[in-house]
């Protein structure tokens, strides 16, 4: 292995995606906010500057964190990074020249204000290629692979450029990710971290990489549980919809320590050295490392959050945690699971951290103040909906006409399709989020289906689901007359996810025009070989009446 | 610079700016094969497009629909009518307008169709089109005629070459 080789596969690690029949790789470049700013440190003193929480959002002014100056400073002493451009020129200039002295392949570049993609085809390197899925299989992308075992086995400079390809597509410095310390002479001390989306294996296995090969310390890993993320049930109780905490976990560190790794990308680079001077600078001691974790009391037990159970966690950490480090512990860290192997009562190790023959007592306690915790917390969601819903009830309406379609083709749906199919078919409104709450609890063999729709924000109006063959039945619904405007929106679904029936369907009957054209052009019906969109009316007795093309 | 473009653009100008890109493409790669003979910005339905060109093709009648943009092209080999669909939009493609271009151009039998927008392909849709059944399906309306995307640049007022779709049409920009 070569060190191109190495970064290439930290690339991959982060953010890459395989694409085994057309011979290619594709690497996401993410860059959500076209422009981040760097710290403000005030020009009096030196001390990190912030905006106060009362000022408003146009106010550009800071307050100095140092109680002995409070100056007020500027908002335009920070720098500003252009991460688009930054992306597209370190790509251009840096990275494809660098991959290119030693990997051969045709690198080209694609993307948009949010990501950048390097779109790396092998087809005149099949061996290398094949080296390369070899190393990630059976997995496909990054949300699913595991660090390689050859970069395990290669050498330490390797082992650095594995990372530095890591930090390019995963690793993220953030200014405004500082923690609330002082040092012995600054305030704040920044971090960086690296962000892994949808990868339960990841964090561990970049915590216990960094450990083992480089003694580096990781302050802490953010985890997307609902335990860790949601702890106060604000996200499940409250207004959301959607389970964010979800969507990524964050392995962070401090800068200080790991200045032998380098960002390619130059607006990454530019910010790290930002934080990293800061810190510097500002003079901390202490690792802050998370390893060995402390044993905590019943101070620290969480609330019970019903999302402990979501089918998208994997079985080791689909339970109730009340501290971070037990999901590293159960999603394998060997630093943690060698403490568990020499303790004389492991189950209380891994429920508190303390080696005691206390385990049952403990663990009914802590349960039981888990669930006060939780009911105290839905109680008083409950006042504040109760409260709100008696004022605002005409608000909470639906305010689209073609939102009012959707129950009663919910309920046509669920029948029509039980009948045809003979088998049980849920069918569900997608905008009523309740499509979630079934998926997460009884269709976890859908789970798949249903994130790649979610991930390619494939979302017609109704969806059913037939249990016996795991497909899909699509149903966008509109007030209006049918055009080809609205069928062809459908197509666009309809030729990704591939459902096993698509209906297009109007409370207005089609227009004899509208059919006219269908049948003299039944191709433009066609989303896969014998597959038609079918064409339908919504009666006003909420009975549904298919139209013959 | 690629990605850099503003969302101040309205549609308006971006349909000016792409009328006067046509013509210059066409000219540029297609000179021996085709002359251009109109350009319709925002036109009616082009069932009711007063065009003597649109007339003489079969089925125009079923063509309900309205691109942003249409040009009219004569085949210099025989002197039979092409069509150029463009459409366009300020924010990012998603699945529903190119699957609503894929229709207009199946039907229309377009020889060529256009999806531009000045902030490109959204993130999901750019993953999307790296696979390639899935970019055949989404893409190919015809045996041999893909739908061609690209990000429209503001600055230079012409097509980053870097976002066009697929990828190997890019040594048409």
């Amino acid at each position: 292995m070569n060190t191109q080789e190495a970064y290439l596969y930290g690339l991959m690690t982060g953010r890459g995606h395989i694409f085994a029949a057309n011979s290619m790789v594709a690497i996401e470049f993410s860059h959500t906010n076209e422009y981040v700013e760097g710290i403000a440190h005030c020009p009096k003193c030196g001390f990190l500057a912030t905006k106060p929480k009362s000022s408003d959002k146009d106010n550009k002014d800071l307050v100095c964190k140092n109680p002995a100056c409070a100056s007020i400073v500027n908002g335009d002493v920070k720098k500003r990074y252009n991460q688009p451009e930054g992306t597209l020129e370190s790509l251009l200039s840096v990275i494809i020249p660098f991959l290119k002295s030693a990997i051969k392949g045709n690198y080209e570049i694609s993307g948009n204000k949010a990501m950048t993609l390097l779109l790396i085809d092998f087809y005149e390197n099949k061996e290398f290629f094949s080296q390369l899925r070899e190393a990630f299989s059976p997995a496909q992308s990054f949300d699913s692979f595991h660090i390689p075992k050859s970069i395990h086995e290669a050498s330490q400079i390797n082992k650095i450029e594995f990372i530095n390809g890591l930090l390019d597509t995963s690793g993220f410095a953030n200014a405004g990710g500082w923690l609330n310390r002082d040092g012995e002479k600054g305030h704040g001390r920044m971090r960086a971290y690296f962000q892994i989306v949808r990868n339960w294996s990841m964090p561990v296995e970049i915590d216990n990489f960094l450990r083992e090969y480089f003694q580096l310390p990781i302050q802490t890993i953010d985890w997307g549980h609902p335990n860790i993320r949601d702890g106060n049930l604000a996200e499940f109780y409250g207004d959301e919809k959607t389970a964010s905490w979800s969507r990524e976990h964050q392995v962070k560190f401090f800068p200080e320590y790991y200045g032998i790794f380098k960002f390619r990308v130059s607006t990454k680079q530019s910010l790290f050295n930002e934080l990293l001077q800061h810190n510097l600078h500002a003079v901390f001691k202490d690792k802050q490392d998370w390893f060995p974790p402390s044993k905590f009391g019943i101070k620290q037990v969480k609330a019970f959050h019903p999302g402990e159970e979501d089918a998208r966690i994997p079985l080791p950490a689909r339970r109730h945690v009340n501290a971070f480090w037990q999901l590293n512990l159960f999603m394998g860290c060997k630093f943690l699971n060698a403490i568990r192997s020499k303790c004389k009562y492991p189950e209380m190790y891994e429920l508190n951290g303390e080696d005691i023959n206390a385990f049952s007592t403990t663990n009914l306690f802590y349960q039981q103040q888990s669930q006060k915790l939780h009911d105290d917390i839905f109680e008083s969601y409950k006042q504040k909906k109760d409260k709100k819903s008696s004022t605002t009830v005409a608000r909470k309406k639906r305010t689209t006409p073609e939102a009012e379609t959707y129950p009663p083709l919910v309920e046509f749906f669920g029948n029509h399709l039980t009948k045809k199919y003979s088998q049980s078919v849920e069918t569900f409104d997608t905008s009523a989020g309740n499509l979630n709450a079934f998926l997460k609890n009884k269709a976890t063999d859908l789970l798949d289906t249903f994130e790649n729709c979610e991930r390619f924000r494939i979302r017609p109006d109704v969806v059913s689901f037939l249990s016996k063959e795991k497909r899909l039945v699509f149903i966008e619904s509109k007030v209006t007359s049918l055009d080809l405007k609205a069928l062809g929106q459908l197509v666009g679904y309809c030729l990704v996810a591939k459902p096993i029936e698509a209906i297009l369907i109007s409370t207005k009957e089609p227009t004899p025009t509208f059919v006219k054209i269908l049948k003299a052009n039944k191709q433009l019906l066609e989303y896969e070989t014998g597959k038609l969109i079918q064409i339908a009316t919504l009666k006003s007795n909420n009975n549904v009446v298919f139209t013959e093309i | 610079m690629l990605f850099l473009q503003k969302f101040d653009m309205d549609k308006n100008q971006l349909s000016k700016e792409l009328v006067t890109w046509l013509p210059k493409f066409i000219q540029k790669h297609y000179v021996a094969e085709y002359e251009v003979l109109e350009i319709h910005e925002s036109p009616t339905m082009l069932s009711k497009l007063n065009s003597h060109y649109i007339k003489l093709l079969p089925n125009y009648s079923s063509w309900e629909f309205s691109p942003d943009i249409l040009g009219v092209l004569r085949k210099k080999s025989d002197s039979t009518i092409a069509l150029v669909l463009i459409n366009r939009a300020v924010s990012g493609l998603s699945l529903k307008e190119i699957g609503e271009l894929h229709c207009y151009a199946k039907l229309a039998k377009a020889n060529f169709a256009f999806l531009v927008s000045t902030s490109g392909v959204s993130n999901e849709v750019n993953i999307l089109l790296v696979d390639k059944p899935i970019k055949d399906r989404l893409l190919n309306f015809a045996e041999d005629k893909t739908i061609t995307i690209f990000t429209w640049n503001e600055d230079t007022k012409s097509a980053d070459k870097n976002s066009v779709l697929p990828i190997e049409m890019r040594n048409l920009f």
